[in-house]
């Protein structure tokens, strides 16, 4: 009966001594081991990150631009959807330079004037 | 001698008597001629006497003394020419001589005169015959012989004259005798009158060391040493000078010289000496003593600086420049200098501190640190300028002395102290404008914020750095990272940038991080500098939501305060009405009216309140509305709570305010009072009821906002189980090991970091059951209710802390199939949740058809409003990828050194 119990209680602790003796580290002790690893770019890395952001950003401004001509579905102020219309033609202007990877002024320029045209229907609706 | 005229007389003149002429002629030429030449003599020794006695005295100008010689002379030239042409020329003939004779002997004389005659009458022209002629001749012969013919002779000055020029030339020997020198040195000017020999003087002034003109300091009294020469031969006890028509001075023979004092001149003018025989003659020109117009340092300062080199004027004989720097002084007087005398340089030494008490310790004595030391140091004169040689200035400070004389010999007033003094590069400072300390984001927006740099010496480079933190475990690391914004130069002191910080770009999750503006100077010995820590805290849509939503529910406890106190105010009013209407005497309902006043104040000061409180529900709202996980019917409530406290504060309680203020005119009646008190009470009520509503409104929204994110943060733990089970399944499908420590390194990396979600997501379930609790304690809803006890049921915490241990143990499909199955469940609550609040409707909403058209209004504005907030999202974005960019072009171009222009990466804003 003692031989048993024995066995499978032998082989228990030589499994368990096994992964302790061939280990050496265990999973925890290895989420202590590991530092934080600081985030710098060199300059060529931080172009191609901007490349790849931009496109990025247009991929997002044409999903306003969906959202836009939904909005224009709804609408039935001549004022209101030409003016989201005008937004939309924005947008895709903004798209195309994005994923030009052109980040300058112009096409800063062309988003302030989206704004400015989505504000206008806002209002152009409170009428 | 004139020739003797020969006449061949027809009847000559007896012998005798032609002898007696001959002698008498040659005696008055003899008497005559030496008349003339003692008198010329004598004008000649006279002449040259006055000369000697008159320069005893006098320096004769030149045109005197030839004036005099030519006087001598002329008695020489011009007296005794005329003098023998007199005696001698005119008195040849015997007619002439018989003239002469008969102006003494005037019978005698004229016989003479006839028988003169008598030599040359032709017998046939008269009727004298020759023996009568001879007769008669013998007879005047006879006469004659009888008498002397020297008494004819006429005044003779020759023993006079031979006399007076034997004193002179006897005078004259003497002095020439006892003063040889004098009498040469007259000798020559009476001979020379327009040579410049020079006076003799028995006292002699050597004016050789003494400059004429004489330039003295103006309007200063100014001394004069005249020293005598060595060859003096007289050395009077005193001199006497005087400057210009002043009073004539007397100063004593001091040794070998006289010392002169004067006083202050302010005009040109002479200085009259005179010391025995000797005159002298100074011309004197006072001028101001040169002042130094312009003391400059040209100061090179240290190569590290990478600046040119600048010129800096002394203040008042200070300069401070950067330590380290060498300076090259400049000196500039107003006039071209002839000496000047510069240094030594005194340091004062600079005393460390540090120094100081480390030689304490040692038991060294302070005290015998060399305080101050001096330092010889060159210079060189250029015309008008000093220039000492340049020396490197420490912390020590310098004193230069420097005193100079122009080439008019006149010193300047007083020696100039120069002092220079080193300054720190202080390190650069840098700050965010108008910074707040902790800042609560959406991870998707873009901070924006300006930052300043400044250094005293320029700045290098300035940019911001960021680190990260998670306040609960996470699989990935936390952000780390830096980056440039200013590219500076050796010149820029000051620099300004606006920042626009896009963390998506980044690529950095919701955490906590802190952010810091750096900025370097070009001391290679300063460390970066930064400013303080800004913490902001980025967050996910739930953690968002959440902070939203403890933000309501402070604007609410405000609110209730703002209601607190209108109630208060309101039956204050009712008081006043009442005593108002019935006042027990004259003097309550006086004391009532004044209270008034106070009740306006009030009303206005609970106006501001409701008034900030405004302000910040509507930016709750606009921050709500930036999250996409606020469901629009949230959003309409916060506006509407929004809009009525707007309204409260800029219409309602104005109204009230202005009531009161009217029921306390002086003019009014006492019923016009009693009207505008009650006007006043009923707008309150009003104003009660809106505010109870606004107040429900608030809290419908907090409701909504508050269950919006267990549904939220249900929807985001699924979605973190899911996460897990998918990075479980290896790439290859295949499980190459059993155990943790078997496993090939990159999957370990991986199990570690699927444990460390697995165990952020049980503890965010854990919590997410306790706030239901606490939730359904208030709002006691069943759909909070069935929705606890199901999490309870299911232990749906110990599920997960199972998988936590699977995963430790590196296996695969248990905790695979578990978290799937726990993502599920967890969805299905959030479902259960979400579609029994939609279904419960609006409950602070209007309701009924009477309010789509509002609703759909409200909708298209919420759309456009997000919409718009997305565009500037992508604006933002946009800036910020052009300033990383320009940043990543900068530095690639030039890094680590500032651009040519020096110029910053500014930025456009539209």
């Amino acid at each position: 009966m003692m031989t048993k119990k024995l066995i499978p209680t032998i082989i228990a602790v030589t499994a368990v001594s096994c992964s302790f003796l061939s280990a050496g580290t265990s999973l925890k002790e290895d989420i202590r081991k590991n530092g934080d690893k600081p985030i710098q770019l060199a300059p060529k890395e931080a172009l191609k990150k901007h490349s790849k952001e931009s496109k990025v950003v247009a991929n997002d401004q044409d999903e306003l631009a969906a959202d836009v001509q939904d909005l224009i579905q709804d609408q039935t102020s001549k004022k209101v959807i030409t003016l989201l219309e005008e937004a939309e033609l924005l947008m895709g202007e903004a798209t195309d330079l994005l994923e030009a990877k052109k980040t300058g002024g112009n096409t800063i320029a062309i988003e302030t004037e989206i704004i400015e045209k989505i504000y206008e229907a806002a209002k152009q609706k409170k009428k | 001698m004139p020739d003797q005229v020969t006449d061949t007389h027809l009847a000559p003149l007896p012998e005798s008597l032609r002898k007696q002429l001959e002698k008498f002629k040659k005696d008055l030429w003899r008497i005559k001629i030496t008349e003339a030449i003692l008198a010329g003599l004598l004008g000649l020794i006279v002449s040259f006497a006055l000369v000697f006695a008159l320069d005893r005295v006098w320096e004769i100008p030149s045109f005197v003394r030839l004036i005099i010689l030519i006087t001598g002379v002329s008695l020489f030239t011009i007296f005794a020419p005329f003098w023998i042409n007199r005696w001698v020329f005119k008195h040849r003939k015997e007619n002439q001589l018989a003239l002469l004779i008969s102006k003494s002997y005037p019978n005698l004389g004229d016989r003479l005169l006839g028988v003169v005659e008598l030599q040359n009458q032709e017998e046939s022209q008269t009727a004298l015959s020759p023996e009568l002629r001879e007769a008669a001749m013998i007879a005047v012969a006879h006469d004659a012989k009888g008498s002397s013919l020297d008494k004819a002779l006429s005044a003779t000055w020759r023993n006079k004259l031979a006399l007076g020029a034997m004193l002179t030339a006897g005078l004259c020997s003497i002095a020439f005798f006892i003063f040889p020198s004098a009498g040469r040195n007259a000798l020559k000017r009476w001979a020379m009158p327009l040579s410049d020999t020079k006076r003799f003087t028995f006292t002699k002034f050597d004016t050789s060391e003494i400059p004429n003109p004489l330039y003295v300091a103006l309007d200063e009294p100014f001394s004069l040493s005249v020293p005598l020469t060595s060859d003096t031969e007289q050395f009077p006890d005193s001199a006497e000078a005087r400057f210009g028509a002043s009073n004539w001075d007397t100063f004593s023979l001091n040794g070998n010289q006289y010392d002169l004092k004067f006083k202050g001149q302010r005009a040109n003018g002479n200085i009259y000496l005179k010391a025995g025989d000797a005159n002298l003659e100074l011309e004197v020109r006072p001028l101001r003593r040169p002042r130094l117009k312009l003391i400059q340092g040209l100061v090179s300062y240290p190569k590290y600086l990478e600046r040119e080199d600048v010129k800096e004027e002394f203040i008042a004989g200070q300069i401070q420049v950067l330590e380290g720097s060498k300076i090259a002084i400049i000196a500039k007087a107003e006039r071209d200098l002839r000496s000047a005398v510069v240094g030594p340089l005194v340091i004062d030494k600079y005393i460390d501190l540090e120094n100081l008490e480390e030689a304490e310790i040692q038991g060294l004595d302070p005290n015998d640190a060399p305080k101050q030391v001096e330092k010889e140091i060159t210079f060189k004169i250029d015309k008008d300028n000093v220039l000492p040689e340049p020396f490197i200035v420490t912390k020590d400070i310098f004193t230069l002395p420097i005193s100079w004389t122009d080439n008019y010999g006149i010193s300047g007033l007083n020696a100039t102290k120069l002092n220079i003094s080193s300054v720190e590069d202080t390190p650069p400072s840098t700050y965010v404008q108008e910074a707040r300390k902790q800042i609560y984001m959406l991870h998707t927006e873009v901070l924006r914020f300006v930052m300043q740099a400044e250094d005293d010496y320029g700045i290098k480079a300035a940019g911001i750095d960021w680190n990260g933190t998670f306040n609960t475990p996470s699989a990935s690391a936390p952000a780390k990272g830096e980056e440039r914004f200013i590219v500076g130069d050796p010149y820029k002191q000051s620099a300004q940038e606006d920042i626009e910080l896009d963390f998506k770009s980044r690529q950095i999750i919701p955490q906590k991080l802190d952010i810091r503006t750096w900025v370097e100077d070009y001391n290679p010995a300063t460390p970066r500098m930064f400013s303080e820590v800004m913490e902001v805290f980025l967050l996910n849509e739930s953690e968002h939501a959440n902070y939203q939503k403890e933000r309501m529910k402070d604007a609410l406890a405000e609110l209730e305060d703002a209601m607190r106190r209108e109630q208060e105010n309101l039956d204050e009013n009712k008081r006043i009405e009442k005593e108002l209407k019935n006042p027990k005497n004259d003097k309550s309902a006086q004391e009532a009216k004044k209270k008034l006043d106070d009740q306006q104040l009030k009303e206005q000061e609970n106006q501001d309140e409701v008034k900030k409180l405004s302000k910040k529900m509507e930016d709750i709202f606009k921050e709500s509305m930036k999250n996409k996980n606020i469901t629009p019917k949230t959003l309409k409530d916060m506006s509407d709570a929004a809009q009525q406290m707007k309204e409260m504060a800029d219409e309602d309680m104005p109204d009230i305010a202005k009531k009161l203020d009217d029921a306390q005119s002086e003019k009014n009646s006492e019923q016009k009072t009693k009207e505008d008190v009650k006007e006043a009470i009923k707008k309150q009520e009003k104003l009660l009821k809106k505010m109870k509503d606004t107040a429900k409104k608030a809290e419908d929204a907090n409701k909504k906002l508050e269950s919006s994110t267990f549904v939220n943060r249900l929807k985001q733990a699924a979605s973190d189980e899911e996460q897990i089970a998918s990075g479980l399944m290896p790439d290859d499908g295949i499980l190459a090991a059993d155990y943790y420590a078997d496993l090939d390194p990159v999957r370990q990396r991986l199990f570690q970091a699927l444990y460390l979600q697995q165990q952020q997501t049980t503890a965010d379930v854990r919590w997410i059951q306790e706030d239901l609790g606490f939730f359904f304690s208030r709002t006691q809803k069943e759909i909070h209710k069935q929705v606890l006890e199901q999490m309870q049921e299911s232990s749906i915490s110990e599920e997960l802390r199972k998988i936590e241990n699977e995963i430790e143990a590196a296996r695969v499909f248990i905790p695979m199939s578990k978290a799937l199955g726990a993502a599920k469940q967890l969805r299905e609550w959030a479902k259960l949740l979400d579609g029994k609040e939609d279904e419960g409707g609006s409950s602070g909403g209007g309701g009924g058809g009477g309010s789509n058209q509002e609703d759909e209004d409200f909708e298209f504005m919420l759309r456009v409003m997000k919409m718009i907030q997305t565009e500037q999202q992508l604006r933002a974005r946009t800036r910020a990828l052009e300033q990383s960019k320009r940043n990543a072009e900068s530095n690639e171009s030039q890094n680590p050194l500032p651009t040519e222009s020096g110029e910053t990466k500014s930025r456009q804003f539209q």
